[in-house]
């Protein structure tokens, strides 16, 4: 399916579905980088007083109830048969995004950390709701062939506006700003969810085509079954290791002020606005060479990329004396997150049928989201009781990034080999 | 008919790599990282002098024939200049014997400048310094440029030529990537682009893995290079159509190479656009080269593939 040529014969509910798809995506994914992920450390250690500690350990609540309620509800979708009902999925985002709004609006006037504690429990399971219901809509609303596109789109208009808005991350100025933004998404999913539209209807049969349905890496198996590769599995399960590693790296980096105030909280704008241009043009790139690359290239690059990015984060913080900032490694950081983002958004529905949909992105970006959080947080949060140094930190983390490329490497050398015995033996048996 | 052809080409390269010839400096350059270095009475510094850290002592007599780029370090200066000096950051004293023969420019750093220097030019200090990226190299004319450049069009040219019959099939390749995919090209160029430089310099850090990042500096000078001559082999096979010139493969690449790149250089005297059309075909031609393995695999998207494969099937 060509994008320009469907245009051009009138398909324009095609469009809308593209742009509405990645506007609500985006919308969402800033919500979690900004809202959840430091308005809420805000609310609960400047306005309700709690250790830093006790808000980590909430986090960690809030990833693990959004996990378990994720892939139960996509297991559940899948089930029910929700998993193809796009009407269905608008409704239920409707309802999501509903209990987001009233959550954003209350949250700077809660003010004890039962309530605190209240609030992380419905949000997670409005979030646990909305994974499968909005990644779900991939398959109907982006053709196969521009997913990665459309990714890149998505986290080019989540991290740009997080990276270069967010100098001051108070909940009150979180709240306020993204409210209008939540209520105009709840209004026009209210309206595409419950009114009769006629290109709503076209948009529900899209994925019944084949240019939307299957994603790209199913393959229609002897028995007539789809079916994934087991090479791209293992490298899918590779990934969630990305994850953590990352989250365990930043973690510990984001407690630094020398890397963090120099680059990301920077009270300048420069180095903030080089951060976001960097991610939207490392977003785009990463589009482009989604659609492009096999996934074996892909994910060697993502692992080899980050790989690099840790090991010059230890080597700044062994060489490079404090007070001396340079923005080299926080902009191929964000060139690395960029890249895996893209591929995180698009690679769920490109190992799924719209049968199966909500259960692989619900069990993905549910086990994304716990190794990167719950896991990651834990373990630094053990490291740093152990007096372990920000370099000793690092190297743990260097080690595992070199480890896990390592892994990508001998399996993406070893597979064809293993394939090409197998086939071997297959012929042997044939001539026998 | 082909080996007259290219005895031609040969003779013709020589006589006009010789007139390319220039004064020294053109090309020359010093860069220095570390340590204390003192250049004494008749000392000669050809090109610009880059001080990214270290000290540097520039005696009365000593000369400088280009510019002067300082980003750290402490610089003090009694020679002659011959263009400008330009510090970014360090201390820089300019002592009493200093000829300064453009303008003293400073965006940052500290600087002191003695009594009966000599600075011929302006002092520039803060924002009016306007410190930009061209104080890294001498000042040409247009016209002067173009014959610099023009040798490095020719040797790519023969590069060309010799690729056209050596590899021909994989240099196809490369071109039909540039050509065919070039947003993908260039996706890949900048990413390698970007990552190349730090993994090399990553490794330089480490002392021992020196002579890897020389070796990793060679191999991406060649891919450039070789995304260069894909190009050229294409316009060479426009050329050819075009004006029905009868001429081998191998010619083709040459005149086709060689009058892309005069073409480049031409381009690139107007500001702004010429350099940023360079660079984008050089990250094109990076990308090409990568995503085709130096020209051992025929590119094809993977979504094409797939669509190929199986939907239109």
């Amino acid at each position: 399916m060509d994008l320009f040529r469907s245009l051009k014969a009138g398909n324009w509910p095609l469009l809308f579905g593209i742009v509405f798809f990645t506007g609500m995506m985006a919308v969402g994914y800033y919500y979690n980088l900004t809202f959840v992920q430091f308005g809420l450390l805000d609310l609960g250690t400047r306005v309700i007083g709690m250790s830093e500690q006790r808000v980590a350990t909430a986090m960690a609540v809030l990833a693990v109830i959004t996990s378990i309620v994720a892939i139960t509800f996509g297991l559940y979708m899948m089930r029910r048969g929700w998993s193809e009902q796009f009407k269905m999925k608008l409704r239920l985002a409707f309802g999501v995004v509903l209990i987001q709004t009233a959550l954003t609006w209350i949250a700077p006037d809660v003010r004890s950390e039962a309530g605190f504690l209240t609030w992380v429990v419905i949000a997670a399971i409005a979030m646990g709701i909305g994974v499968p219901v909005t990644f779900g809509m991939t398959v109907d609303l982006v053709p196969v062939r521009y997913r990665g596109h459309a990714g890149a789109l998505i986290t080019a208009g989540a991290y740009f506006p997080a990276a270069v808005l967010s100098a001051t991350r108070t909940i009150e100025q979180f709240s306020a700003g993204l409210i209008w933004v939540m209520l105009a998404g709840m209004l026009s999913l209210g309206a595409l969810a419950f009114a009769d539209l006629d290109f709503v209807s076209r948009l529900a049969r899209q994925h019944r085509h084949a240019e939307f349905g299957r994603g790209r890496f199913v393959r229609i198996g002897t028995e007539g079954k789809p079916k994934v590769r087991r090479s791209l599995i293992l490298l899918v399960i590779l990934m969630f290791g990305i994850f953590f590693i990352d989250s365990l790296g930043f973690l510990r980096l984001a407690e630094t002020p020398f890397f963090f105030e120099t680059a990301w909280q920077s009270p300048e704008l420069t180095p903030r606005l080089n951060i976001g241009i960097t991610h939207v043009l490392a977003a785009l790139i990463a589009g482009v060479l989604y659609a492009a690359l096999n996934e074996k290239e892909l994910f060697l690059w993502i692992f080899g990329i980050f790989g690099l990015v840790h090991l010059m984060y230890s080597g700044m913080a062994r060489n490079f004396p404090i007070g001396e900032p340079t923005l080299a490694a926080p902009i191929l950081y964000s060139i690395a997150v960029s890249l895996y983002t893209v591929v995180n958004f698009a690679i769920w529905a490109d190992i799924s049928t719209p049968q199966t949909i909500s259960r692989n992105t619900a069990v993905g970006v549910a086990m994304s989201g716990f190794t990167a959080t719950f896991l990651s947080t834990a373990l630094a949060l053990q490291l740093r009781l152990a007096g372990v140094s920000l370099e000793t930190h690092l190297r743990i983390v260097d080690a595992l990034a070199m480890l896990f490329f390592l892994m990508v490497f001998i399996l993406i050398f070893f597979a064809p080999v293993a394939r090409r015995r197998n086939k071997d033996r297959e012929s042997v048996k044939e001539r026998g | 008919m082909k080996s007259k052809f290219g005895f031609v080409l040969a003779r013709t390269a020589v006589l006009l790599l010789s007139a390319c010839a220039t004064d020294g400096g053109a090309y020359s350059g010093t860069l220095v990282l570390e340590g204390r270095h003192i250049y004494s009475s008749g000392d000669i510094l050809n090109g610009v002098l880059v001080i990214v850290d270290g000290e540097v002592i520039l005696e009365e007599g000593a000369g400088v024939r280009g510019s002067v780029f300082m980003l750290g370090g402490a610089a003090e200066i009694n020679a002659a200049i011959d263009q400008d000096v330009s510090v970014v950051g360090g201390d820089i004293a300019i002592g009493p014997e200093a000829i300064i023969r453009g303008d003293f420019r400073v965006g940052g750093g500290e600087y002191e400048i003695a009594p009966g220097a000599t600075i011929e030019g302006s002092i520039l200090t803060g924002p009016a310094s306007n410190v930009e990226l061209d104080d890294f190299f001498p000042r040409v004319s247009a016209a002067e440029r173009l014959v610099q450049l023009l040798p490095w069009s020719l040797v790519l040219a023969f590069l060309a030529y010799l690729a056209a019959r050596t590899i021909p099939a994989a240099l196809a390749r490369v071109s039909q990537a540039e050509i065919e995919h070039p947003v993908v090209a260039a996706a890949m160029g900048i990413l390698v682009g970007v990552v190349g430089p730090v993994l090399l310099v990553f490794m330089a850090f480490t002392l021992i893995l020196i002579p890897v990042t020389v070796i990793g500096v060679v191999v991406g000078g060649l891919m450039v290079a070789y995304g260069w001559i894909g190009f050229g082999t294409a316009f060479g096979r426009f050329l050819v159509q075009r004006f029905n010139l009868e001429v081998g493969r191998s010619g083709s690449a040459f005149l086709g190479t060689l009058a892309f790149m005069i073409l480049v250089d031409v381009l690139s005297i107007i500001p702004f656009i010429g350099p940023l059309v360079s660079l984008l075909a050089a990250t094109i031609g990076l990308g090409a080269v990568v995503l085709t393995r130096f020209g051992l695999r025929q590119f094809v998207p993977a979504t094409d593939l797939i669509y190929n494969e199986e939907y239109e099937a």
